[in-house]
């Protein structure tokens, strides 16, 4: 690509040479835009936006994953309630109420599954297992079955992954919890915030290490999770609500649009701003917020985004494609023959 | 980062070859996606080139002289990927320089660095960081 050097240049030298904070006054404006709309859901303060003309052409993001088999319809004999939140269904499974941080790396495909996991495990054992399925051990060790790791990966290969060769147990960034916490650091740059500062932290994909954390035990084989089954949900809103309620939390996919960057609160629905590319997450429930129905998902961006880590989306129209890409599976109970 | 740029070659050559370009279809997520660059991408490499100088013990400031690619990515924020010619000009590091310096042409004094920068924006802590800074 070309380019007026001279203009970029000129705009180098206009813009704030220090950094941080960075974001010009322009941010207000469309803070301003999409809450004067009095559309569904708020956009917070501090997000920039400028007319963003993003090439369309998503290089790698339609490459096909793994095709998991589609499970068979079973809502039609189910009657749901209005509104459901797993956190308030299963409150003795508290990775339902965990929001966690991929960091600066591009594995919302591995959160959106080990979370779900996590939750499935202690919802299928009646809260007798509850685990922190490890971010890491599936990001760093699926290979070429998930993706590109901290390059993108396949959420359909994520859990078809936990089926074969299971995943072992590891908690948040430093949190020297299970086998094998998530090695790279949320990060902020606020003076006296409670996060690391991240230089030279590049989001890498971590080494596949079979071994767990010092001074953790069991051995590494012997922490394996693993699933029975995993699947397609039906591309159907009752068929996804009927899996949530009856499984547990699923994870995710939709196109993730610039104003979502700043949502804060509300039901989001695309209305401002231009492609970023795919995103995975985790959906817990659903309801209806003054007569528009949503989902209720839990992103992988540490809990100072939106409304604390959790958004609202448009339900029932397959809202930028987040109903068109669920993806589940059972854990493998007898496995927990010795916990039950 | 050349097994960065690797990768999305990769990616690229095999996206020509699948064709396939229906939404909604299980594809990769996460991944790096090409970018014009538009103002933000634009201040994020301008970001990048005054920590690029900051930390240089070249007397000489430098300044981008090519645009090879960018991409974004969707991470906990915002990743923009730049691969770029980075050439040395007149200017004195330490200068306050309000305008584009001239690029040295003179053999000996002339030199142009290819360089991939990765630069992570948080929009909603309204941080910027450089994560990546490598020069050949």
């Amino acid at each position: 690509m070309l380019l007026p050097i001279a203009s970029l240049c000129l705009l180098a030298t206009l813009a704030n040479a220090r950094g941080v904070p960075y974001f010009p006054p322009l941010s207000q404006d469309l803070v301003n835009y999409v809450n004067k709309l009095n559309t569904t859901w708020q956009a917070g303060h501090n997000f920039h936006n400028v007319e963003m003309s993003y090439v369309k052409k998503l290089c790698g993001t339609f490459l096909n994953g793994p095709k998991l088999p589609i499970r068979l319809g079973f809502a039609d004999d189910m009657v749901l309630p209005d509104s459901f939140d797993s956190r308030q269904q299963w409150p003795n499974c508290p990775t339902i109420n965990e929001i966690r941080d991929q960091g600066s790396c591009g594995s919302c495909w591995a959160f959106g599954a080990v979370e779900s996991i996590s939750d499935r495990v202690c919802v299928h054992t009646n809260a007798k297992v509850n685990v922190e399925i490890s971010a890491e051990d599936l990001l760093s060790c699926c290979g070429f079955e998930c993706g590109m790791g901290c390059n993108g990966g396949y959420p359909s290969g994520a859990w078809q992954y936990w089926t074969e060769k299971g995943l072992v147990s590891g908690g948040l960034y430093d949190s020297h919890i299970g086998c094998r916490p998530y090695s790279i650091p949320p990060c902020e740059h606020h003076i006296n915030g409670s996060r690391p500062p991240c230089t030279g932290e590049g989001g890498e994909t971590p080494k596949c290490v079979k071994a767990c954390e010092a001074g953790y035990s069991p051995a590494y084989q012997s922490d394996k999770h693993y699933g029975a089954t995993s699947y397609g949900v039906p591309r159907s809103e009752k068929e996804i609500m009927a899996e949530i309620y009856k499984n547990g939390p699923v994870e995710g996919a939709f196109l993730v649009y610039s104003d979502f960057l700043m949502y804060k609160s509300g039901v989001y629905q695309h209305v401002s701003g231009e492609e970023v590319g795919g995103h995975a997450i985790r959906i817990l429930g659903w309801g209806e917020e003054n007569g528009t129905p949503y989902w209720l998902v839990a992103n992988s961006w540490n809990t100072d985004w939106g409304d604390n880590g959790y958004f609202k989306i448009l339900r029932g129209r397959d809202h930028c494609g987040i109903e068109s890409e669920i993806v589940a599976g059972i854990p493998s109970v007898g496995h927990y023959r010795n916990w039950l | 980062m050349a097994a960065g740029g690797g990768c999305w070659l990769g990616v690229c050559g095999l996206v020509l070859l699948s064709g396939a370009l229906a939404l909604g279809r299980p594809g990769l997520v996460g991944a790096p996606v090409e970018a014009t660059l538009d103002a933000e991408a634009q201040r994020a490499l301008q970001f990048a080139m005054e920590r690029y100088n900051r930390g240089s013990n070249d007397a000489f400031r430098s300044r981008v002289a090519q645009v090879v690619s960018v991409h974004k990515q969707l991470v906990a924020g915002i990743k923009y990927i730049f691969n770029v010619k980075v050439g040395r000009t007149s200017c004195r590091n330490s200068d306050v320089v309000a305008g584009d310096c001239e690029f040295l042409v003179e053999p000996g004094q002339a030199k142009t660095t290819t360089c991939t920068f990765e630069v992570v924006v948080v929009p909603w802590q309204n941080t910027i960081r450089l994560v990546k800074n490598e020069c050949q």
